[in-house]
């Protein structure tokens, strides 16, 4: 082969400059979908994330413990879903809830095992409590505020003192408010058990509740 | 919220009894939601960006496995380019053949004028 036929050759290999303007184009038209679904994450994020937290907050009641819930969730659905069609997306952000507030409980339960055997340990599942909040707050509350803290308080014991699959449909059903198949996606389970679930918490919270409400 | 009939057996008291039970249930958990502080939203921002931080850098991942595939075709053609160069000029047993005296000659930045005019040389050594 001729000297002159190999660089004729390569130069006919190397990208033109026309090229290389296109292959850019072409770049960012696959970075646009990406931004896309990144921009459709953060709205369906946003739109869940403080119901997501007073729902954790409601099964492990601890802040800190349902932000962290929370903060997991949110990770694991970008980084194994964040490429599954949006409509996916809120029955697998809250099956992946599901499962670290039960991971949450397991490890209390397991945690409060062994340090019961530790001396001078006592026993009880509520961390001890943020100095702050034992400070009085001297704010008036209205009449009408304290009574729906109150009602929530107790809607919040009743639903803790609930099984665990009973309070998950209960909360995923009535505050999430997904339909039955999305909660059976959601729980792991079939749609019948979660109609069963559900009926027996709605039976217990108004067996619990009475004529509170 | 949930719409759908239930298939729950009951008489029609119990039923209205249950709505009152759901509808106050979803008007408290609302009115929780709506007071949750400025510190967890913070929290909840934050946990946000970094989520989307995580579907940005596994997009910048794949764009990883991607870049090598022009990289890679470039370093095909110039190897190519270079062995066909190799393979134009002289095979491995001519390379040998070649006495050391030649690689002086090249080495030497003295003789570069005398490459310039290699034919003239040529000449000049027949006579």
């Amino acid at each position: 082969m001729q000297r002159s036929d190999i660089l004729t050759t390569a130069a006919a290999l190397m990208p033109a400059p026309p090229l290389f303007a296109i292959s850019h184009d072409a770049g960012t038209t696959v970075k646009e979908p990406i931004l896309d679904q990144a921009r459709a994450l953060d709205r369906f994020l946003m739109s869940i994330e403080k119901r997501a937290f007073r729902i954790a907050r409601i099964a492990v009641r601890h802040d800190d413990d349902a932000l962290d819930i929370v903060q997991d969730a949110m990770l694991q659905l970008a980084r194994r879903y964040g490429q599954h069609p949006s409509e996916q997306w809120r029955p697998l952000f809250y099956r992946i809830l599901q499962n670290r507030i039960r991971d949450c409980q397991r490890r209390r339960k397991v945690r409060a095992r062994v340090m019961a055997w530790l001396p001078g340990w006592k026993s009880g599942e509520e961390p001890p409590p943020d100095p702050s909040d034992t400070v009085p707050d001297t704010r008036p509350l209205p009449v009408q505020q304290l009574a729906t803290d109150e009602a929530l308080q107790t809607l919040e014991s009743a639903l803790t003192a609930l099984p665990g699959r009973q309070q998950e449909a209960f909360m995923l059903r009535m505050f999430e408010g997904l339909d039955t198949a999305e909660t059976a996606l959601a729980m792991g389970c079939s749609e019948g058990s979660v109609k069963t679930h559900y009926s027996r918490a709605v039976h217990s919270l108004r067996e619990r509740l009475g004529n509170v409400w | 919220m949930v719409t759908e009939s239930r298939d729950e057996p009951g008489d029609a008291e119990s039923g209205r009894e249950r709505e009152r039970l759901e509808r106050r249930a979803q008007a408290l958990f609302e009115d929780s939601v709506e007071r949750v502080d400025a510190r967890t939203r913070s929290k909840l921002t934050q946990a946000r960006h970094a989520a989307l931080d995580e579907i940005k850098q596994g997009s910048a991942h794949w764009r990883w496995l991607r870049a090598p595939v022009g990289g890679l075709a470039a370093i095909a053609v110039a190897a190519i380019v270079v062995v066909a160069w190799q393979g134009g000029q002289r095979t491995g047993s001519e390379m040998a053949a070649v006495p050391l005296d030649d690689f002086d000659i090249v080495a030497d930045a003295d003789n570069l004028e005398m490459l310039q005019d290699v034919e003239f040389y040529a000449w000049l050594d027949d006579r």
